[in-house]
């Protein structure tokens, strides 16, 4: 078998609180081949979002404490320093944020901060980072993309900056794209249009996807195969088919269940009850075991 | 009595102060050293205040806390008295002013550049540079001095007048400019003896220092305007 794009074995991360010590991420392994897109779901606070910023190293480095395995193509992420930190950054691995309006920089434009990204990774003169920066916009389906290399964030719509932000991200030619729940700060409307978007370019370019999102259905729609995270920890893994189509995990089963399709108007929605454990305080053995129904 | 002439003798528009030297170009004089004392001072300020706001606001933590509580210390004393102190204890003289002028417009700068930085800092696009490989201190250079100059840059601005009047005010009490240099403040002081006289000439400074820091107040309001983008 071929090397994976992504090994992690046992990953935790830890975090220094004034409460204590908080695990956010608990012994999660999982692998990522080439050209594979991996939908990670989960609640709020379950851990998807730290998971992907571990893997850029960019959560705050004196109140994180990170362990166990994280291999990007082979290469040991946790050992990089400095000047090969910042090539691995971007160059190997980049992200989309949730949040386009405050994850580019209002006092710069579009094609300023695309070719910054590409001159500080492909070393090339800001002529070329500029061209690359116009085939980047054009590869993302910017309309008039020459006359919004010049517009700043603020002159385009959500969607648009979305595309923008996705552009950036795929400059440096990266081998996996980190999506940060990339759609839900846009209308359902132009979710669509910028998951297929991601869809294709991940085929047409071959690169890794992580996907995070808390909607199953778009989970559903880009996944070659779905990971289920609860309390940092990885509930179920397997085919996006398996585990949609016949969850064995009973927290799975109950994020399904709790959903609005498929179901008549006026229906009451399904939900899991109680409340996701503090990560401060967990309970001994599985962690849902608490809200499990097979449990009592 | 008889060197001082009202505002309107021929060859002297606005008349001439208590030595009979012409009060218009003692004002035009004036206004050198006034700005002077006025921009030196923000714009140090501006540079020291800026830097240390800049990195206590990206570091945090400890480095954070030792800046903000140092610069808390001064920012105890009331300016004007503080400036009093220190240009008293370092003697009279327009470069002494410079220093304790400085030396108090730097703690409000420092915390607005900290308060601004912090904001800043916590936004995503911090976190998107650095996700792309950018290093700290392009972050600094870039991302957050570009985001943070703009509010810092118009309370500058509206610290040029209190800067300007700071400075008359030290010399008004003979702790700035020393005679025979034409100083607003200054003349203010030596005029004083005129006020019954000749009340417009002895006012006349008093009318200069309050044209021109009104004009900064205007041009910080202006900045303000020119700086909102509504996003």
């Amino acid at each position: 078998m071929t090397e994976p794009l992504l090994d992690l074995e046992n990953l935790t991360v830890r975090f220094r609180t004034p409460r204590g010590e908080i695990t956010a991420v608990d012994r999660l392994s999982l692998q990522l081949a080439r050209g594979e897109v991996l939908g990670l779901i989960g609640e709020s606070g379950s851990g998807k979002s730290v998971t992907l910023r571990a893997l850029l190293r960019i959560l705050p480095e004196k109140r994180t404490a990170i362990s166990g395995g994280m291999r990007v193509n082979g290469r040991d992420v946790l050992g990089l320093k400095g000047r090969g930190l910042r090539a691995y950054r971007g160059g190997t691995v980049s992200m989309v944020f949730q949040e386009p309006a405050t994850a580019l920089d209002p006092v710069f434009t579009i094609g300023q901060q695309i070719s910054q990204a590409v001159m500080a990774h492909k070393g090339c003169s800001k002529t070329d980072a500029m061209k690359r920066a116009l085939e980047m916009l054009e590869l993302v389906k910017i309309p008039s993309a020459a006359s919004r290399l010049g517009s700043y964030p603020h002159e385009m719509s959500g969607g648009m900056r979305q595309r923008a932000m996705i552009a950036l991200a795929l400059s440096t030619s990266p081998d996996l794209l980190l999506a940060d729940e990339p759609t839900t700060a846009l209308d359902a409307t132009v979710q669509i249009q910028v998951i297929l978007l991601l869809r294709e370019l991940q085929k047409e370019l071959g690169m890794g996807v992580i996907f995070v999102t808390h909607d199953v259905g778009v989970a559903a729609e880009i996944s070659d195969r779905v990971a289920v995270m609860y309390a940092g920890r990885l509930a179920e893994t397997g085919t996006a088919r398996q585990v949609l189509g016949l969850p064995r995990h009973p927290y799975t089963q109950g994020l399904l269940a709790s959903s609005v399709q498929g179901l008549e108007p006026g229906a009451r929605i399904g939900a899991i009850p109680g409340m996701p454990p503090d990560l401060a305080q967990m309970p001994p053995g599985c962690a849902f075991a608490p809200r499990c129904a097979l449990g009592r | 009595m008889t060197r001082l002439k009202p505002v309107g003798t021929p060859g002297h528009i606005l008349g001439t102060d208590e030595l009979g030297r012409d009060m218009l170009t003692r004002l035009l004089y004036g206004g050198r050293v006034s700005l002077l004392m006025g921009i030196v001072p923000v714009a140090l300020a501006l540079l020291i205040g800026g830097t240390l706001g800049l990195v206590a606001g990206y570091a945090g933590g400890r480095t954070n806390a030792l800046i903000m509580r140092g610069i808390d210390v001064i920012f105890a004393f009331p300016s004007i008295l503080l400036a009093v102190a220190i240009a008293g204890a370092m003697g009279a003289g327009i470069a002494n002013a410079l220093v304790a002028l400085t030396i108090v417009l730097i703690p409000p700068l420092v915390r607005m550049t900290e308060a601004a930085t912090t904001q800043v800092r916590a936004l995503d696009f911090v976190d998107a540079a650095r996700a792309s490989g950018a290093g700290t201190f392009p972050i600094i250079r870039q991302h957050l001095l570009g985001n943070v100059a703009g509010p810092v840059l118009v309370y500058a601005a509206s610290q040029l007048s209190v800067a300007i009047i700071m400075a008359a005010g030290l010399s008004f009490i003979g702790l700035g400019a020393k005679p025979p240099t034409p100083e607003w403040g200054l003349m203010l002081n030596t005029l004083r003896a005129a006020i019954y006289s000749q009340p417009m000439i002895a006012a006349l400074p008093g009318v200069f220092i309050f044209i021109v820091s009104l004009s900064f107040n205007l041009l910080s309001d202006a900045l303000r305007s020119a700086m909102e983008m509504d996003a």
